[in-house]
C-alpha cells in the first residue's frame, strides 16, 4: 500500500484562488498556449510550497468551473513536465503503453479511460476489476526486468520507489514519472496532470470536479459542528501505527470534521499507548484488512475506559479507499465522515 | 558458609532496595504528563486498607495509564530481566564459557522464525489474538533447542563443544530464514525487525501473570543446581569425581535456561546483552560462587532491564527505541568499565 504524505492546505482557499487563476488564464488562452503549457515550473504537483496562483493544474485554458461547456481540451505536444523528484520529463506524443507501479496510480489511469493502454500494473492493484487481469510487473520495490519486458512508454509510480530501481530504469531509458501527493488538493492536481500528459483532460476535469463536489458535500454537512463538539479521532491503519499531521490521511480526518488525536506528531508514527489513553478519542478507526485487529485494540491493557471503546465506536475502514491517494479517496472521506457524524452526513 | 549467607543477604538487601527504587522511578516516568504526586496517590489507592484514605482527584485516563500500561510494563521488565540473567548465568556455568549467553543454542533465531512467519502473513492477531506470536515463537524456539540437542548428542553423551557448534549452525540457518522472510515482506519489514529487536510495548498484565509461575519455577530449578555449577568450574571429570551427575546436570540446567529464554523471547522479542553481561557484572562484584551469582543476577537483571526500558521509551518520547538496542548501548560500555577496574585491581 502506498504510504504517501500530504499537507492540509485549505481546500476552500485553494479552490477560490484556482477559480481566479482560471479567469486570468482564460483571458490569455488565445495567445501562446503551447508555450505556456510547455513551461516546467507550472507543473510541480508535489512541491508543497507552490503559491496557489501558480498551480494552474496545467490545463491549457485554465479550469472551467462547471466543465463541459468548452470543447475537449487537447494537449499540445511536445510537453515537458516536472515530476515529484524534480526531474523534467518530456512527452513527444500521448503515451500508448502505460505502466503503473502503485495501486493508486492504477486507479487514476483507469478512471481516465486509459484501461486499454495499460500494459502492466503492480502486484497490489486490484481496482477496477480489469486491473486484476493486467500483467503484473512488480511492486514498489521495482523488479526492473518485468517492467522492461512490458515495454512501456511511461511508468507512473509513487516517490517511495527504491533508488536502485529508479537508477536502473533511468539507465535503460524507461520513462519514469513519480508523484507524491501530500494533500487532497495535490491528489486532484495529480489527476489533472495525468489527464494532460495522456491527453485525457476532459475526463480528468470531470473526475476532479466530482471529487471536489464530494469533498464540498462532506465539508458542508459538518461545517456547523462547533469546535467543542468535534469528535476526537484515532486511526490505526496498521497494527501499532497511526498518522500525524502533514499527511493526506490526517487531512481526511480534518475535512470530515474530526480532530486527529495524533495531530501533534508528523508523518507515520508508532503509537504511544499512554498518549492515546490520555487523549481519550471518541472514535477509533482501524484497517479492516488485518485479521483480529479489532479485538486486539479492544483488549489492549488500559484501553477499556477510552470513550471510543466504552461507547462501542470502533469502526473498520476499507484500506483501499483510505490508504490510497487515488480517485476513491473522497469516497473514503464520506465513509469516515458518516462514521464520525452519522446524523449529519448521509 | 555463614559468611556466604551473610554476604548474600547484604547484597540481596541492597539489590532489592535498588530494585524497588527503580520500580518507583520507572512508573513515575512516561510520555503522558502525570505528576509524580498523582502517580503515588493512584498506586496507594490500590492498597487494601491505606488506599481508602486516598481521595480520588485524578482523571480516569491517568489511572488507566499507571495501572494498566506502566505498572505491567515495569513488572514485565523485572520478570524478563531476571529470567534472561539467570538463564545467562546457567549457560555460562554449564558451558564454562564466558561468552555464552542465553541465545548460544539458537533459541533467539528459532523464536524469531515463528514470529516473523506470523507477521509476514499478517496473522499476528489471528486465531488466538495477541497470544499468536508468543505461542508461535515459543514453539519454534523449543523446536530449535530440540534439534540442536539431537545434533549434539553422541552415544548418549553431550559434548559441550559440539553443542555450541550445533547452536551456531542453527543460529546461522535460522537467521537466514528470518532474513529471507524479511526480504519477502514489503509492508511489514518494520514490524518484523521491531519485534526482533525487542520491545515491552503494549504487553499488558496478561503475559506477566501467565509467565510468572514458569519463570519462578525455572529460576528455582536453576538455583537448586548452584552447587553443581560451582563444581563444574573445576572441569567435568573433576565434578564427576566430586559426586555431580554430570550429564543430568548439563541437561537440566540447559533445558531450564532455554525454557526461561524461550519464554522471555517469545513475549518480548530478542533482548540481547542482558544474559551475557549481567552475570559477569555480578561475578565481578561478588565472586564466582553460583549460590550468590544466580539470585543476584536475577535482581541485577531486573534493575538493568527496568532502566533500559525507561530509557527506551523516554529518550525520544513518544517514539520508542527498540529495547535490544538500548541494552546493547548501555551494557557494552559499562561492562568495559568494569573490566578495566578489574584489570587495575589485578595489576595491584
Amino acid at each position: 500500500m502506498c504510504r504517501d504524505i500530504f499537507t492540509f492546505d485549505g481546500i476552500m482557499k485553494k479552490s477560490f484562488a484556482l477559480l481566479l487563476a482560471a479567469c486570468v488564464a482564460l483571458g490569455s488562452a488565445g495567445c501562446g498556449a503551447a508555450d505556456r503549457a510547455g513551461t516546467a515550473n507550472d507543473e510541480a504537483p508535489a512541491g508543497g510550497a507552490q503559491p496557489p496562483g501558480a498551480a494552474q493544474s496545467g490545463t491549457n485554458g485554465g479550469k472551467g468551473a462547471a466543465g463541459g461547456e468548452e470543447p475537449a481540451k487537447k494537449t499540445v505536444y511536445p510537453l515537458t513536465v516536472r515530476d515529484a523528484s524534480g526531474k523534467e520529463v518530456r512527452f513527444d506524443k500521448p503515451p500508448e503503453r502505460i505502466a503503473s507501479l502503485s495501486p493508486s496510480e492504477t486507479e487514476v489511469l483507469f478512471a481516465l479511460g486509459l484501461g486499454d493502454k495499460i500494459v502492466g500494473v503492480d502486484d497490489y492493484s486490484n481496482y477496477p476489476e480489469e486491473a486484476k487481469n493486467k500483467p503484473k510487473i512488480g511492486n514498489l520495490q521495482g523488479n526492473a526486468e518485468a517492467i522492461i519486458a512490458a515495454n512501456p512508454d511511461v511508468v507512473f509510480a509513487g516517490l517511495s520507489l527504491n533508488k536502485q530501481s529508479v537508477d536502473k530504469l533511468t539507465e535503460l531509458n524507461i520513462k519514469l514519472f513519480t508523484v507524491e501527493p501530500k494533500s487532497l488538493d495535490q491528489i486532484m492536481e495529480r489527476i489533472l496532470l495525468y489527464g494532460k500528459i495522456t491527453d485525457r483532460q476532459a475526463q480528468a476535469e470531470k473526475l476532479v470536479a466530482d471529487m471536489r463536489a464530494e469533498i464540498k458535500a462532506v465539508a458542508d454537512a459538518v461545517k456547523d459542528v462547533k469546535p467543542e463538539e468535534k469528535k476526537k479521532v484515532y486511526i490505526e491503519f496498521s497494527p501499532g501505527w497511526t498518522v500525524g499531521s502533514g499527511e493526506y490521511m490526517s487531512e481526511l480526518i480534518d475535512v470530515a470534521g474530526g480532530i486527529n488525536v495524533a495531530a501533534d506528531l508528523t508523518g507515520w508514527k508508532r503509537i504511544s499507548e499512554e498518549k492515546i489513553i490520555e487523549q481519550n478519542p471518541d472514535i477509533i478507526f482501524y484497517s479492516a484488512e488485518v485479521p483480529g485487529l479489532e479485538k486486539t485494540i479492544r483488549d489492549r491493557s488500559g484501553w477499556s475506559q477510552i470513550a471510543a471503546i466504552k461507547n462501542n465506536r470502533v469502526v473498520p475502514f476499507n484500506p483501499d479507499l483510505i490508504s490510497r491517494p487515488g480517485p476513491r479517496v473522497t469516497e473514503g472521506l464520506r465513509e469516515m465522515a458518516k462514521a464520525i457524524y452519522p446524523d449529519r452526513v448521509k | 558458609m555463614n559468611g556466604m549467607r551473610r554476604r548474600l543477604f547484604l547484597w540481596s538487601g541492597a539489590g532489592l532496595a535498588l530494585l524497588v527504587a527503580s520500580v518507583v522511578a520507572s512508573v513515575s516516568l512516561g510520555s503522558a504528563n502525570i505528576s509524580i504526586g498523582q502517580v503515588w496517590k493512584i498506586l496507594l489507592h490500590q492498597l487494601p486498607v491505606v488506599g481508602d484514605g486516598v481521595r480520588v482527584d485524578w482523571p480516569g485516563p491517568s489511572e488507566q495509564i499507571i495501572l494498566k500500561v506502566r505498572l505491567p510494563r515495569v513488572v514485565l521488565a523485572v520478570l524478563i530481566g531476571a529470567a534472561l540473567s539467570v538463564a545467562g548465568a546457567g549457560f555460562q556455568g554449564v558451558l564454562r564459557n564466558p561468552l555464552a549467553d542465553p541465545y548460544t543454542l539458537g533459541v533467539a533465531s528459532g523464536a524469531s522464525v515463528g514470529a516473523a512467519f506470523l507477521i509476514l502473513f499478517g496473522l499476528q492477531y489471528a486465531l488466538i489474538g495477541s497470544w499468536s506470536v508468543p505461542l508461535a515463537a515459543f514453539c519454534t524456539g523449543i523446536a530449535t533447542l530440540w534439534i540442536v540437542y539431537r545434533l549434539a548428542q553422541m552415544q548418549g553423551k553431550l559434548k559441550m563443544e559440539t553443542l555450541i557448534l550445533s547452536g551456531v549452525v542453527m543460529q546461522a540457518f535460522l537467521g537466514a530464514a528470518v532474513s529471507f522472510m524479511v526480504s519477502l515482506s514489503t509492508n511489514v519489514v518494520n514490524d518484523i525487525l521491531f519485534w526482533i529487536m525487542g520491545s515491552l510495548t503494549m504487553r499488558g498484565w496478561t503475559y506477566s501473570l501467565l509467565l510468572f509461575p514458569y519463570l519462578a519455577a525455572g529460576m528455582a530449578v536453576l538455583y537448586g543446581y548452584a552447587r553443581a555449577l560451582n563444581l563444574f568450574a573445576l572441569g567435568e571429570r573433576q565434578a564427576a569425581h566430586l559426586g555431580v551427575h554430570v550429564e543430568r546436570t548439563k541437561l537440566i540446567v540447559l533445558a531450564a535456561s532455554t525454557l526461561l529464554t524461550a519464554a522471555a523471547v517469545s513475549v518480548t522479542g530478542v533482548i540481547g546483552f542482558v544474559g551475557l553481561i549481567v552475570p559477569h557484572m555480578v561475578r565481578l562484584l561478588v565472586g564466582p560462587d553460583y549460590r550468590m551469582i544466580l539470585p543476584l543476577s536475577a535482581v541485577a537483571g531486573a534493575i538493568y532491564l527496568i532502566w533500559a526500558d525507561t530509557l527506551a521509551r523516554m529518550l525520544l518520547s513518544p517514539t520508542e527505541i527498540p529495547l535490544g538496542v538500548v541494552t546493547a548501548f548501555l551494557g557494552a560500555p559499562f561492562f568495559a568499565y568494569l573490566l578495566q577496574k578489574q584489570k587495575r585491581t589485578f595489576r595491584g
